[in-house]
């Protein structure tokens, strides 16, 4: 009980926030917002004229068989510009207001997506990637139509409606105060529809997804359903959920035909009987006017158009309201804070002391755990699956930050570094090698707009730069998606240079867990080596075979580090777990041969 | 028009249906068509009234115009009722095929067909079907129907030169919506592929959300994003533009024919060749043909749409059964035997399969092992005839080919548990009962204990009613192992299938789970010495293998090793290199 009065004040908050959030655009460009709604007015002025015009040639001049040249050429005039006017500034209005709705859009999509992307990384951990995209193009897209249609439909529509309901008073106050009964009613009927549909497209849209939630399903668990020869009850049961849903849709078609258009039809033809009856009175009183009568129904026919667009945009309004108070929500995600600070890493120093991280209480991945690393040494962390050695490396990366302890980069702490210095100080080569589509240049670059040479040496010291060169365009040739014109091992060399092209002082190196190939593993080696000295390097290895020219090894085992020296140092503890662990390696060497 | 001629089986099992909703659809035209004239012909009579108060016919017509508007608005409740009805059954019986059609397929159409296109073949695609049978006869007849209604109105009860004068705008307004629809279809279709670029550029960020933050891409990601978001922005005015010119297209032209029915009218009134309440009449009638102007273009965009929708569907309807059910034997040996078997993907080089031959008679138990991509599932699927080799005689069940049973027949013989263990959105103890949906709970029970988890099942709060699947409670991939195993072993099967199926779950579970089969295993025999129940067990941990009465080391889809596990690990193969690695981490993980 009192889980579901929270959730529904907070509902009411994200609803009120959804509005301000979307609202607030409306009035950002001020002079774009004035000309339209100045168009929209002097618009609907126009377009009401017309009738007006209309009503004045029938009673002055053809009722009264008055056939000056002059005047009928006036009116004729003034009625071709004023209706022409009225269209062209109709058509200008609308676009205005598009023009803004899709400008708020686009600002609120290039928003979120830049806040998204600068949110911590353990929200990450938790978050669904689809449905963070979704929030992210789906949502600003229901957003999006709800704009366009407001703005276009809706507004413009209730001003013509007032423009109407003006233009009937001057010509006529009696009649029309019985159009006007018009408006209330249609919004009686409209909210009776509100009332009666809301469960019934509420349900149909539940159904609907159940039915998508079903056939997923099925197709994924087919071998099971055809394992156990359960065909016909799925399919009953897939029938069952049809059945509802056509009922459920029935249903909406129902409601919507009572009390949609053929209503509103109704309603007008209604409208009109009363107001030719009154008009009959009048002519009985001697002071009708048929031009009025004419005017009228022409009006009339105009009247209930509006209101039906407006009605139908209804759904529309509150799926766009439920989006963007998802998209507010997420707007009001913390994002990641860098102080602004000149710092730059120098040498490229490590210090951890008593580092203690988890992701959940009561599971340490990283226990008390210290070590420091001189500038331009090779470490290397080992240790089998589970061990934290990838966790190591994301604390170092600044994804998380430790529970308690201090990571040091040349004797400052990590926190202390602006954004700007990390991704320039820290190059990082994550274990699946990501290629964009995009030029070779590009992709060693990745938006960084760095120097020329400084991408060329880069390419040089990852041994590349022979290869790029022998290709007809060079720097410029074109790496389709996943890069399928590299091999497993230039791919590789490829992401070597990526993270060497900002000239960083720390390598840190997520080995490929997967099989990789032995030129790829050329490939890595000789890289390594040919930085030494040059940066600090700090390789999580998953082969053993890889780091055994490292100046120390750490060797983590259920978060704690447990031994640490050069592969020599370590190889000489015969009970030691380094030693089982390269002893399995080998082991897992010769299972590997065995294979082929 | 082809989309028709396919549903024709359709329109022509509920002609009845559709007759009365068209029947009712050219009565509300007739109808509607009354009521200008009803109103014009009031102002008639109020025109020449003399005298004092409302004559009887002034009530008269009024009380016409209402009974018509009742009328009128009962049959467009009706109609809509009827026909929107109608389509949306045609949607549903095309949903119904489509599943049943997919409960006929094998592993080789899922695997070419990917669950987000079947399931847009599914749903949108069904949904372009309705509305093209449903709308779109609608618009087709009716927008037909009202056009020709009005333009009789016009020229034979009215005045035929008021009228040839007054249309002469619209066709122009029936050629700009055709132009201005086919533009919004081609542009729609743009803003789409921009979305769904903007889609996929997401995606990619945030799947690869590490080496963004990593490299300190932020920027350059949200550059790329803005570039494509405008991208749609732009496209999305293009569209809307588009739109906005039907408004003023529909309004320069209504106002032309107004302007020329008010001209040539006063003449004709003048000549007293008319009267006022025959010139609104006409006014009246000139506002309803738009509705027919635009329902050609809509009718147009609808059946092209629903054509293209319906192709898709279609393809998927005829498609015949991958794997042909037509034989008629009925088990009665269980002993399975695999002679040279080979097996090739289509369109692939090597053979996945190679020679393969193995015997196990009833009551025993075959192991196998080997690397990844060796083989060993292609090969359970093949006994379980979710593939099939085209040559139909290397795999016999009783010394019978598999095809010579019916596959009801032939699956009932397996207890199948497959390496990745599949939960239904149901309870636990609905998924554990999906072969025999009538089990008893104690049934259940003991398949659960028999899995060992039975324990961790009356741990959750709801215990064997808690909601597993996709909206149910997450299960440790173990747990789901196990529950997948109990699923098995309820079903009855006499023979065992395990695809790796103790993978995630770990080694004293695994030796526990083993020993309870294998106690089971005796105790069915003993009740059933005929049909004694066997087991394949596939698996990477060769500790569930050693109780085996012969295991096959698959490498690169031949048999390298062969043997019991006592035998195997004297060789130097793989097997018993696997085996030490195996218990060398083991005393890692200690």
């Amino acid at each position: 009980m009192h889980d579901s009065t929270t959730e529904a004040t907070l509902d009411k908050d994200s609803r009120h926030s959804a509005f301000r959030l979307l609202f607030d655009y409306i009035h950002r460009d001020r002079r774009l917002l004035f000309k339209a709604v100045g168009f929209l007015l002097l618009a609907t002025a126009a377009d009401v004229l017309g009738p007006i015009l209309a009503k004045i040639f029938i009673d002055d001049y053809l009722m009264q068989n008055n056939f000056a040249v002059a005047p009928l050429a006036g009116l004729l005039v003034a009625y071709l510009v004023s209706q022409l006017l009225a269209a062209w500034l109709r058509y200008h209005q609308t676009l205005k207001f598009t023009d803004m709705a899709l400008a708020a859009v686009l600002d609120i999509r290039q928003r979120v997506f830049a806040h998204v992307l600068k949110v911590p990384m353990r929200y990450f951990d938790h978050a669904i990637t689809g449905q963070l995209v979704s929030r992210i193009t789906n949502d600003t897209e229901a957003i999006k139509d709800l704009y366009v249609q407001f703005l276009s439909v809706v507004l413009s529509n209730v001003i013509l409606l007032i423009g109407i309901i003006i233009a009937m008073a001057l010509l006529d106050v009696q009649l029309m105060l019985i159009a006007l009964t018009l408006i209330p009613t249609i919004i009686a009927v409209i909210y009776i529809y509100q009332r009666l549909s809301g469960a019934a497209v509420a349900r149909t849209r539940q159904l609907r997804s159940d039915i998508n939630a079903q056939i997923s399903e099925s197709i994924a668990g087919m071998d099971v359903i055809q394992a156990v020869n359960q065909q016909q009850r799925f399919t009953e049961r897939f029938e069952q959920l049809n059945g509802h849903y056509y009922k459920a849709r029935m249903r909406t078609v129902k409601v919507g035909a009572a009390l949609l258009r053929p209503a509103i039809d109704l309603i007008s033809v209604l409208v009109i009987a009363g107001i030719l009856h009154l008009f009959g009175t009048q002519v009985v009183m001697g002071v009708a006017e048929i031009g009025v009568l004419y005017a009228f129904i022409n009006y009339l026919g105009r009247f209930t158009e509006p209101l039906a667009e407006i009605t139908q945009r209804f759904n529309l309004y509150q799926q766009a309201i439920v989006a963007g108070g998802r998209v507010h929500t997420l707007l009001q995600e913390p994002q990641e804070h860098y102080p602004d600070s000149s710092l730059a890493i120098d040498h490229g120093s490590l210090a951890l002391t008593n580092l203690d991280f988890s992701f959940e209480a009561d599971k340490p991945a990283i226990k008390n755990l210290s070590v420091t690393i001189p500038a331009g040494q090779f470490y290397a962390i080992a240790g089998h699956t589970g061990s934290g050695k990838s966790t190591l490396l994301k604390l170092i990366l600044n994804f998380y930050q430790p529970q308690s302890g201090k990571i040091c980069i040349d004797d400052r702490p990590l926190a202390e570094y602006g954004h700007e210095a990390l991704r320039l100080g820290i190059g990082f080569i994550p274990q699946e090698p990501f290629i964009m589509s995009g030029t070779i240049h590009d992709n060693i670059d990745m938006g960084r707009h760095l120097p020329r040479e400084q991408i060329e040496a880069a390419a040089r010291k990852a041994h590349l730069d022979r290869f790029i060169e022998a290709m007809p365009e060079g720097y410029d040739t074109y790496l389709g998606e996943r890069g399928t014109r590299l091999s497993a091992g230039q791919r590789q060399q490829l992401i070597i240079a990526r993270a060497l092209a900002a000239a960083p002082r720390i390598l840190l190196l997520d080995e490929a867990t997967a099989n990789v190939d032995s030129e790829t593993e050329q490939v890595v080696q000789r890289a390594l080596n040919d930085l030494r000295g040059e940066v600090t390097l700090i390789v999580v290895a998953h082969r053993l075979s890889t780091i055994r020219d490292a100046d120390q090894i750490l060797v983590l085992s259920q978060g704690e580090l447990v031994e640490m020296g050069s592969h020599k140092e370590l190889m000489t503890h015969p009970k030691g777990r380094y030693q089982k662990m390269y002893r399995l390696q080998k082991q897992a060497e010769k299972v590997e041969k065995a294979a082929h | 028009m082809a989309l028709f001629r396919h549903l024709a089986w359709f329109f022509k099992d509920n002609w009845r249906t559709y007759l009365i909703a068209l029947v009712m659809l050219t009565l509300v035209a007739v109808l509607s068509l009354t009521i200008p004239w009803l109103i014009g012909r009031s102002i008639d009579t109020l025109m020449n009234h003399t005298g004092n108060g409302l004559t009887a016919e002034h009530y008269q017509t009024l009380f016409f115009l209402l009974v018509l508007g009742v009328t009128i608005y009962l049959l467009r409740v009706a109609w809509r009722w009827i026909l929107f009805g109608t389509s949306y059954r045609l949607g549903n019986l095309l949903r119904s095929r489509f599943y049943i059609r997919l409960t006929h397929q094998g592993q080789r159409f899922f695997s070419s067909h990917n669950t987000g296109d079947l399931m847009a073949r599914a749903t949108n695609d069904i949904d372009a079907v309705e509305l093209a049978a449903g709308e779109g006869v609608l618009s087709g007849f009716d927008g037909l129907l009202t056009f020709v209604l009005v333009l009789v109105m016009m020229f034979a009860l009215i005045d035929w030169r008021l009228a040839a004068l007054a249309l002469l705008p619209f066709p122009l307004m029936g050629i700009a919506f055709y132009r201005i629809s086919n533009a919004i279809h081609h542009q729609f279709r743009e803003a789409l592929e921009r979305f769904s670029a903007l889609n996929d550029k997401t995606q990619e960020a945030l799947s690869g959300i590490a080496l963004v933050k990593a490299m300190g891409l932020e920027a350059s990601e949200s550059a790329t994003f803005n570039q494509l978001a405008e991208g749609a922005a732009r496209s999305n005015y293009k569209v809307a533009r588009s739109e906005a010119l039907y408004d003023p297209v529909i309004f320069i032209c209504l106002t032309m024919a107004v302007l020329l029915t008010l001209g040539c009218g006063g003449w004709l009134i003048a000549r007293n060749e008319l009267t006022v309440g025959e010139l609104t009449t006409f006014t009246l009638y000139l506002g309803q043909l738009i509705w027919p102007m635009f329902a050609f273009g809509w009718l147009l965009n609808i059946i092209e749409r629903g054509s293209a929708a319906f192709k898709r569907v279609d393809e998927m309807l005829i498609k015949p059964d991958e794997i042909v059910d037509q034989g008629t034997a009925t088990v009665s040996d269980l002993s399975l035997e695999a002679r040279a078997l080979s097996f090739t993907y289509p369109g692939g080089h090597e053979a996945t399969l190679d020679d393969i031959s193995f015997n196990l008679p009833s009551g025993q138990v075959l192991g196998i092992a080997g690397p990844t991509g060796a083989g060993k599932t292609t090969l359970i699927q093949l006994i379980m005839r979710y593939r099939e080799s085209a040559e139909t005689d290397q795999l016999l069940l009783g010394d019978q080919p598999l095809s010579a049973y019916p596959l009801q027949e032939l699956r009932r013989c397996f207890a199948y548990v497959p390496q990745e263990p599949f939960l239904f959105s149901m309870s636990i103890a609905d998924n554990i009962a999906l072969a025999r949906p009538d089990a008893s709970r104690e049934e259940i029970e003991a398949a659960a204990r028999t899995a060992a988890i039975h324990e961790d099942i009356l741990r959750f709060k709801q215990g064997y009613e808690t909601p597993v699947g996709e909206r149910g409670m997450t299960l440790s991939g173990g747990q789901r192992q196990r529950l997948a195993i109990a699923r098995a072993l309820l079903s009855g099967a006499p023979l065992l299938i395990l695809d790796d199926a103790l993978s995630a779950v770990d080694v004293e579970t695994e030796q526990q789970i083993i020993a309870h089969l294998q106690q089971r295993q005796r105790h069915q025999s003993d009740q059933n010495p005929t049909s004694k129940s066997s087991a394949i067990i596939i698996s990477h941990r060769l500790s569930a293998l050693e109780h085996a009465d012969e295991i096959l080391v698959l490498t690169q889809g031949h048999v390298s090793e062969r043997g019991s596990h006592s035998e195997l690990i004297r060789q130097d193969g793989w097997y018993a290199r696997m085996w030490v690695y195996q218990k060398l981490e083991a005393t890692l993980d200690a």
